[in-house]
């Protein structure tokens, strides 16, 4: 699905934050990167999604070496992301926001308002919540919206980078359960950045980022 | 899809595009006030400098009477004629008019405005006042054709020609024409109001008459009364110099005459011309008629000319630059929502038309509202009584019909044209291109990264 071949990258070519990372991302299976702060992290989820470029190595997503894509056609088709502070337009509602994200990558959809009303329901959006405009949400509602938004563009990778960092700890396990249920129930390839041990033992691996390399790889599955 | 979504936009952020639609209905309230009056009083100045026209007067020095000069030789009156740029000479004014009674006939009482039976009258007695109303004006004159009326086609000969000491007659109105029943060729009967009660009424044919648009509208201030029909413009009649004289019962000697000339360009070399003529210099006074009119009204326009061009400059840079700083206001949050586009992976395109369209629309709706509103703007500047705007004397500046003193139509008329509308509508453009512009060097410049860091401070 993803294959991540000796990236190295820098933001301003002294201090270099990644060097020679490989690694491979599969279909319908979650992961966890954890590492010191500043190790690079969102650096490489940025860079997986064409927000950034790498300065060497190559990424490769379905077989497409993402170099030769548009980022733009990149976060549209293949990779959507999660973000800790949500990233939702605050004065649209819940549905609102999710339709617009639909609408970018699947502009020619029929019923796509349905699906958008059953994928917030299902992460118990209900619909008095559907409509009020997102600012007025609790911020585990918000991230739930923030969920349904990367599903339901039908995007085959989820980057999320601290998703709960900015929620108390049951709403956070609630929020976990949920994004890690529905990434196999919709098989996607999950990917969350994230400091909390309790996340790292529910997914199925976890790597650690440090020095600019990707260290340590534990695996969950049994 | 993009204009629905712009659409959604608008109607979201409903604080930010009442402030925003707010602030462009009065920037273009202002503009457009500008605008229209800049150009209502343009078109007004051409109009008032046309009517002034390019004239000099040559009269004896007022401390002289009559009695004691020998009046313009003939000889000198076809030299002036002769010299370049000159288009005519009218050797009556300004003393060759009068009231006379058509005899049999009614005059024409047809106006707008104020009804003159209301307004009182100082300066008749009732009685005089009566028998004026009654009459019609005699302008007795050697150039009608030079005239304000007939030089800026006001008034057009419709029927037969203009009279001349050749083809001695009366040109009279349609309107008094169709009262009477009369046609070219009829005789009618006018008496000097004044003569003699043993005078006898002159015989005149007529030889033209006359369609004009000029309106006659009394105004509140109007000093005479019901005599005020006399000077209705349906109630002139002109008729060459000796008929006149003769009707009038005056010498037929000239003592002043007037000098039209092509341009006002052309003003000094004419005037210098003819002080070269053999006259008695020391009893006569050239006056530059065009000049003096001109300083005592056409400057007023300018004024309004000027400070109408004024308020444009200044409300459209104040405007855009308020404008562009209140927008900015939001500059973080709509960077984050460009970002937010950009992670969805909205194209270029797209993304730039939602702002564009979204500053086209409320532009739009705030055009539309500031036109009407624009109307009761220039009321309002031109009823708060600042003479530099749209002073009451602009309203008198130009009588259509010379009547002496009195103050009849026309009325300073504030028109909405298309020019306007389309000059509202580039500003509009240029509201929207300055935005689009901007918006266009911020995303081409941002990186996302921090495009999506940018709301978190607000
Ligand atoms: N846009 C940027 N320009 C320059 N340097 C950056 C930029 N973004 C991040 N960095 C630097 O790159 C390094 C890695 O940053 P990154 O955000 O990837 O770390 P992280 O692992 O996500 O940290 P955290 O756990 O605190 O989120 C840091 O030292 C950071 O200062
Ligand atoms: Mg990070």
């Amino acid at each position: 699905m993803i294959d991540i071949k000796n990236v190295s990258f820098s933001y301003d070519r002294k201090r270099s934050i990644l060097q020679g990372v490989s690694v491979s991302f599969s279909q319908g299976k979650t992961y966890s990167i954890f590492g010191p702060s500043g190790s690079g992290k969102s650096t490489l989820l940025a860079l997986m999604g064409g927000i950034i470029t790498p300065d060497s190595g190559e990424i490769w997503i379905n077989d497409h070496n993402i170099a030769n894509l548009d980022g733009r056609l990149i976060r549209r088709t293949m990779v959507s992301y999660i973000f800790q502070d949500y990233l939702l337009f605050p004065f649209l509602t819940a549905q609102e926001n999710v339709e617009i994200a639909r609408e970018i990558s699947n502009p020619h959809e029929n019923n796509g308002g349905e699906k958008t009303r059953k994928l917030l329901n299902e992460l118990g959006i209900n619909e008095s919540l559907l409509r009020k405009q997102v600012r007025y949400l609790s911020g585990g509602e918000q991230q739930r919206v923030g969920i349904a938004r990367a599903l339901v563009t039908g995007n085959p990778v989820l980057l999320a980078d601290e998703p709960t960092g900015n929620l108390d700890k049951a709403t956070a396990n609630d929020v976990m359960q949920l994004l890690i249920k529905l990434t196999k129930e919709y098989n996607k390839c999950c990917i969350i950045v994230t400091h909390s041990e309790m996340i790292r033992s529910q997914t199925d691996y976890s790597l650690l980022l440090d020095n600019g390399c990707l260290k340590q790889v534990e695996t969950n599955l049994k | 899809m993009i204009f629905r979504r712009t659409i959604l936009f608008i109607e979201r952020k409903h604080r930010e595009t009442v402030i925003l639609t707010v602030l462009l209905f009065l920037l273009f309230s202002f503009f457009f006030s500008g605008v229209v009056m800049y150009q209502s009083t343009e078109s007004y100045r051409d109009k008032a400098l046309a009517e002034i026209g390019a004239t000099l007067q040559i009269s004896y020095l007022p401390e002289l009477d009559e009695s004691t000069l020998d009046g313009v030789d003939q000889n000198i009156l076809s030299r002036v004629q002769s010299i370049p740029h000159v288009l005519g000479v009218d050797v009556a004014p300004p003393s060759l008019s009068g009231s006379c009674i058509p005899l049999g006939l009614k005059t024409v009482k047809t106006h707008s405005g104020f009804n003159p039976e209301q307004q009182p009258s100082p300066i008749y007695t009732d009685e005089e006042a009566r028998m004026e109303s009654d009459c019609v004006d005699l302008i007795g004159c050697s150039a009608i054709p030079l005239r304000n009326q007939f030089r800026n086609n006001m008034s057009v000969i419709s029927d037969g020609s203009f009279p001349t000491n050749d083809n001695p007659g009366v040109l009279i109105s349609r309107y008094f024409a169709e009262l009477n029943s009369l046609r070219i060729n009829d005789v009618i009967s006018l008496k000097y109001l004044y003569s003699d009660a043993s005078a006898m009424a002159s015989e005149v044919k007529i030889v033209g008459i006359y369609d004009t648009t000029l309106k006659f509208e009394i105004l509140e201030e109007n000093d005479m009364g019901v005599a005020v029909y006399k000077a209705s413009p349906y109630n002139a009649v002109f008729t060459d110099f000796d008929t006149a004289s003769k009707i009038l019962d005056r010498d037929n000697t000239v003592y002043n005459f007037k000098v039209y000339v092509d341009s006002p360009k052309n003003l000094d070399a004419v005037q210098e011309a003819v002080q070269k003529l053999p006259m008695e210099w020391d009893k006569y006074k050239i006056y530059n008629e065009t000049l003096s009119f001109y300083n005592e009204y056409a400057s007023q326009i300018d004024t309004v000319f000027s400070n109408s061009l004024r308020l444009i400059i200044l409300t459209s840079t104040v405007g855009i630059i308020l404008f562009m700083v209140v927008y900015s206001i939001w500059n973080n949050q709509r960077i984050r929502d460009i970002g937010i586009f950009e992670v969805l992976g909205e194209s270029y395109i797209h993304i730039l038309m939602i702002y564009v369209f979204e500053t086209l629309i409320l532009s739009f709706i705030a055009a539309v509202l500031s036109v009407p509103t624009s109307y009761f703007l220039i009321q309002f500047i031109s009823q708060t009584n600042s003479p530099e705007f749209v002073s009451s004397n602009i309203i008198n500046i130009i009588t259509p019909y010379d009547t002496g003193e009195y103050d009849i139509n026309p009325v300073y008329a504030v028109s909405i044209d298309i020019k306007a509308l389309l000059l509202l509508l580039i500003f509009v453009f240029m509201i929207v291109g300055i935005t689009g512009v901007a918006l266009m060097f911020l995303l081409k410049k941002s990186k996302l990264q921090e495009m999506l860091k940018a709301g978190e401070e607000s």
